[in-house]
């Protein structure tokens, strides 16, 4: 056991480790594993508490309170508003999500690489790191076992003539038993740092960092098991932000450090429906569903959410009668979106307070772009043998066959809550371009020494998959880099 | 905490708990006191954890809400009658003021999802069949 482990410290109190990680997500959480099994001193510190899997049922309100950010609350301002949800605990969003897992498609890679003057990143170069990643959190295929309400949507795109797949998940399905294990960050690369000598430490909050001495200094506050929260100060020659998409650009702020920061944020801006069938498709103990609609990416996706009755529950609060709706029919049910790559966001910090504010802003084209998927996704359902569809969207009246399409606005008209996203990223964008990257090609932060981003943060745009695939890999190729080049 | 702060709190606590009511009222009428009491306490729970801008202006709301009903009911909301409450919550509701529209829209979301997370609730859903 080395560094924090061990309690080395200063006079002055200081925890003192080689490299501090910030953060335990899939970014975090991948390089502090590199960087401990490299026989590096470690300490990685996560601002939530160190949770099993099942401390809380997966989807419940327990798990809200108790592994999301906020509870489950993450609003960004503007005239459209956009609300979202991170994980915050051990593990990150990969101890909340369904685990839907791609390699990044190749086109986005290039994109980013000819934009951003990204060196060094191609589909050739990454199959390594993804490979890599997928050897510790397995990714499997749900198969013959995938759900009802899954299959749906794959049909009715097949019947479009649309491209559908199924997406693997990191899961461990156990098919003869109809259970599986989730292989999120805790389960396997935070498994693996411990044993490899790493020292974690959850609870733990860093409000700021500054430079003394040729050392990082990271200032912040412990949370004991009364809920009292204690000054806490690390001393460490290299520093790995990993706190994610929002809250590695707020440090980096609260450190003075604000070129290209938290200045494009982007997520995967999503709407839902309820599609009503004519038979029961949503069945209690059903695999999280997996198929989705790849015909139309990279301008929108379509796939399937969590389709319990407490979603479908939300999914329907604006209208008369849910309960009743719910109650009764909802074996019938499952939601289902279309998501896009489009509007950007902005991450600030407000004096006096600790949670940053985000503004986001979607061009008329974004609008237009939603507007036209949910008209393909509700295409796609009637198509599979949807009876009725509902948009979760105030205003837009239930849709009951293909003819009543053609009434719906062109433009998305969304109100508050209608816009949703799970994936934030690109808010301190990787590249040469010091025009618009916060970070080197591998992750340095310009114009520092020993000062790494290595999150979703790095993302230079949108993946049009679901990203933390892309955050895993993009992570162990920045990881391996520093080890490479021993940090310089 | 001073008591001009515990009198804030307990103040933005009894209208929370008064809101979440009439939203329960509005589907399971007939949920006992103690599963009330559950999505009530889940609702505050998640206005105590959402960040802290918001959580300053929603229980700023909040009281501005309670103090709302005085002019059309004479007293503050959390006091009212249930038919004078549910009158008070559905002229925010319909409001053409976005911000009163947005404060119901978030109790609305999340005291469903803690009415329909009640473990009675989620077994009496699951057990429920539309006819053939």
């Amino acid at each position: 056991m080395k560094g924090a482990a061990n309690g080395a410290r200063h006079g002055s109190g200081e925890i003192e480790t080689e490299i501090l990680v910030i953060g335990s997500g899939p970014g975090g959480a991948v390089s502090g594993t590199l960087f401990a099994e490299a026989g590096r001193d470690v300490t990685m510190v996560e601002e939530g508490d160190h949770l099993a899997l099942e401390a809380a049922p997966h989807f419940s309100r327990e798990e809200m309170l108790l592994k999301y950010r906020n509870a489950g609350v993450g609003v960004a301002l503007g005239r459209h508003k956009l609300a979202w949800v991170e994980g915050r605990c051990v593990g990150g969003g990969s101890e909340v999500n369904r685990g839907l897992y791609h390699r990044t498609p190749g086109y986005v890679f290039d994109d980013w690489r000819r934009r951003f003057a990204v060196h060094s990143l191609d589909l050739a170069e990454m199959t390594p790191h993804f490979a890599a990643c997928e050897a510790v959190a397995r990714v499997e295929y749900a198969g013959s076992a995938a759900s009802d309400m899954s299959r749906r949507l794959q049909q009715g795109a097949q019947a479009q003539g649309w491209l559908a797949i199924e997406a693997p998940r990191l899961y461990r399905y156990d098919h003869d038993h109809g259970r599986g294990v989730k292989q999120s960050m805790s389960a396997t690369f935070v498994r693996r740092f411990l044993e490899a000598g790493g020292a974690l430490l959850p609870a733990t909050r860093i409000a700021r960092l500054r430079r003394m001495n040729g050392h990082w200094i990271a200032e912040g506050t412990r949370r004991g098991e009364d809920g009292s929260r204690r000054a806490v100060t690390f001393r460490a020659k290299t520093v790995v932000v990993a706190c994610g998409a929002v809250q590695t650009p707020a440090l980096l702020r609260r450190s003075g450090i604000t070129k290209n920061v938290g200045d494009s944020l982007r997520f995967h801006p999503m709407v839902k429906v309820v599609a009503e069938f004519d038979r029961d498709v949503n069945h209690p103990g059903d695999f999280d569903p997996v198929h989705q609609v790849k015909e139309f990416e990279p301008r929108f996706g379509m796939g399937c959410s969590i389709s319990t009755p407490a979603m479908l529950g939300v999914a329907l609060s604006g209208r008369p009668g849910h309960w009743d709706l719910v109650a009764e029919r909802w074996r019938r049910m499952g939601i289902y979106y279309v998501q896009s790559g489009g509007g950007e966001a902005s991450v600030r910090n407000l004096p006096g307070f600790e949670d940053p504010i985000v503004r986001v802003r979607f061009s008329q084209g974004d609008l237009s772009v939603l507007g036209e998927g949910l008209r393909r996704l509700c295409e796609a359902l009637f198509a599979a043998g949807a009876q009725r569809i509902y948009p979760c969207l105030a205003g837009y009246p239930d849709l009951h066959s293909p003819a009543d399409l053609a009434g719906l606005p062109e433009l998305l008209q969304a109100s508050d809550g209608n816009v949703t996203s799970v994936h934030v990223f690109s808010s301190c964008p990787m590249g040469e371009d010091d025009r618009r990257t916060a970070a080197n090609s591998f992750g340095k932060v310009h114009g520092t020494d020993g000062l790494y981003i290595n999150d979703a943060s790095l993302l230079c745009g949108p993946t049009s998959v679901n990203p933390q695939g892309t955050v895993m890999a993009v992570a162990h190729r920045n990881a391996t880099e520093a080890l490479t080049r021993r940090f310089h | 905490m001073s008591d001009r702060t515990r009198r804030h709190t307990d103040a933005v606590a009894r209208c929370v708990t008064a809101i979440v009511d009439v939203l329960i009222d509005e589907s399971r009428p007939d949920l006992p006191a103690p599963e009330r009491g559950l999505v009530a306490d889940y609702v505050r729970a998640t206005l105590a954890s959402m960040p802290d801008y918001f959580r300053i202006g929603f229980r700023a709301l909040a009281l501005a809400f309670d103090v709302a009903a005085l002019p059309a009911h004479g007293q503050r909301f959390s006091r009212l009658g249930a038919a004078e409450r549910q009158a008070h919550l559905a002229a925010w509701r319909r409001s053409r003021i976005g911000f009163r529209r947005s404060m119901i829209a978030f109790y609305t979301t999340f005291a469903c999802y803690g009415l329909y997370s009640l473990p009675a609730t989620a077994n009496s859903a699951q057990a429920a069949r539309i006819a053939a």
